[in-house]
């Protein structure tokens, strides 16, 4: 019994130096941590694109494009005719890091009838004034942390379109993230 | 135990940032009004309407008023169709010194009865002719003509007044599938006051549209 005591004594101490010197043979090294905090950026929808009245001919094609500064452009023959209502390109508030490279994409869905066809012109985005250029495109956002992006749109018509259609033809999507 | 709650703070950091750099998107509709229409429609001159010759009265104190009456049995399209509401009966031919109106008084044979003005101030020396306007009117569909008259500044001036006749500005077709030829005619006044004068009185615009 004595013995066994005893062995239990050196374990005992054993493990207390184990403990002892575990501490002495740590290192340590440091890490940077670094961020760039941003204005997160938050698009908002402000108007919706709209063609007005066109005309569907009754033979060739109609390309009636609503630019990305509110114009309007047609080809086709005598028959392609801006009717009436109002011509609008679509609007966007893009709300940023002041000055930050931000970089934008428009993206078109078609829904028209059959016979027409809603898609990108050519240019079909302006931001901030300045002149339109591709569906994707690397801008500082304004200074004053709000940017503003224009959209154009083209709907291409044929004869086989739908005599009377009122409605929607389709979508439009600005996707931004900064550089 | 405070280094570990250091890198669990640094992890959520990271995964902020992360979170900023997904795209942000919205979204817009397009939208529009699509309808078949009939084809546009085309209109071209063909010939000028002239007054010929016609008399400045005799009378400073009074006016004479010539008429290109159009009569509505002409398989052309006429217009103005029975200028000023009268019943002109001319058969292709509408103009004459019996469409002339003297200080207000109509005088014209269309009762039967004799032709007999006042006096002789006012008549057309040299034969008028009306304007023929070519209608391009590819749609089977009835449309309307309107007319308004520009009266030019010399002439007017000089005493010399160029109108269209008044109820009949406007023309309603029935249809007109192919092409028809629009003749026009119009309405002169030239008071006793008014001195020689050649040249233009005026100008029509006409205007088609489908109804």
């Amino acid at each position: 019994m004595g013995g066994g005591t005893l062995i239990r004594g050196l374990m005992s101490v054993g493990a207390a130096m184990l403990l002892l010197v575990m501490p002495s043979v740590a290192s340590e090294a440091d890490v940077t941590a670094s961020a760039e905090l941003v204005t997160p950026i938050d698009i908002v929808g402000e108007g919706d694109l709209s063609f007005g009245t066109l005309a569907v001919p009754r033979s060739g094609t109609c390309v009636y494009d609503v630019t990305a500064m509110g114009g309007s452009v047609l080809s086709g023959g005598a028959e392609c005719q801006f009717l009436a209502g109002q011509i609008l390109q679509a609007e966007f508030s893009v709300a940023c890091e002041a000055d930050a490279l931000v970089t934008y994409e428009v993206i078109y869905t078609n829904s028209a009838p059959s016979g027409a066809t809603f898609s990108a012109p050519s240019n079909p985005m302006a931001i901030d004034g300045f002149a339109a250029s591709g569906a994707l495109q690397t801008r500082a956002c304004d200074a004053d942390g709000l940017s503003d992006v224009n959209a154009g749109g083209r709907l291409t018509v044929t004869p086989s379109a739908p005599s009377s259609f009122t409605g929607q033809v389709g979508t439009i999507r600005l996707e931004a993230q900064y550089e | 135990m405070d280094r570990k709650f250091s890198y669990i703070g640094l992890a959520a950091a990271a995964a902020l940032i992360g979170q900023q750099a997904l795209a942000q998107s919205a979204t817009v509709d397009a939208s529009a009004n699509v309808v078949a229409t009939a084809p546009p429609m085309g209109l071209s001159t063909l010939s000028n309407v002239s007054f010929g010759t016609v008399t400045i009265p005799s009378d400073a104190s009074e006016f004479c008023t010539y008429f290109l009456t159009v009569d509505d049995t002409d398989p052309a399209l006429s217009w103005p169709v029975n200028a000023n509401g009268f019943n002109v009966p001319h058969p292709q031919v509408g103009f004459s010194e019996a469409d002339v109106i003297i200080n207000g008084a109509w005088y014209n044979d269309n009762s039967g009865g004799s032709y007999d003005p006042p006096h002789e101030s006012c008549a057309f020396i040299d034969p008028p002719s009306y304007g023929e306007i070519d209608v391009d009117c590819p749609a089977d569909a009835p449309f309307s003509l309107t007319a308004t008259a520009t009266q030019d500044g010399g002439a007017l001036y000089n005493g010399i007044s160029f109108q269209v006749p008044g109820q009949d500005a406007v023309l309603s077709v029935s249809s007109c599938d192919g092409s028809r030829n629009l003749i026009v005619g119009g309405r002169l006044e030239v008071a006793g006051t008014a001195t020689p004068y050649t040249g233009s009185v005026g100008t029509y615009t006409i205007e088609a549209i489908y109804d």
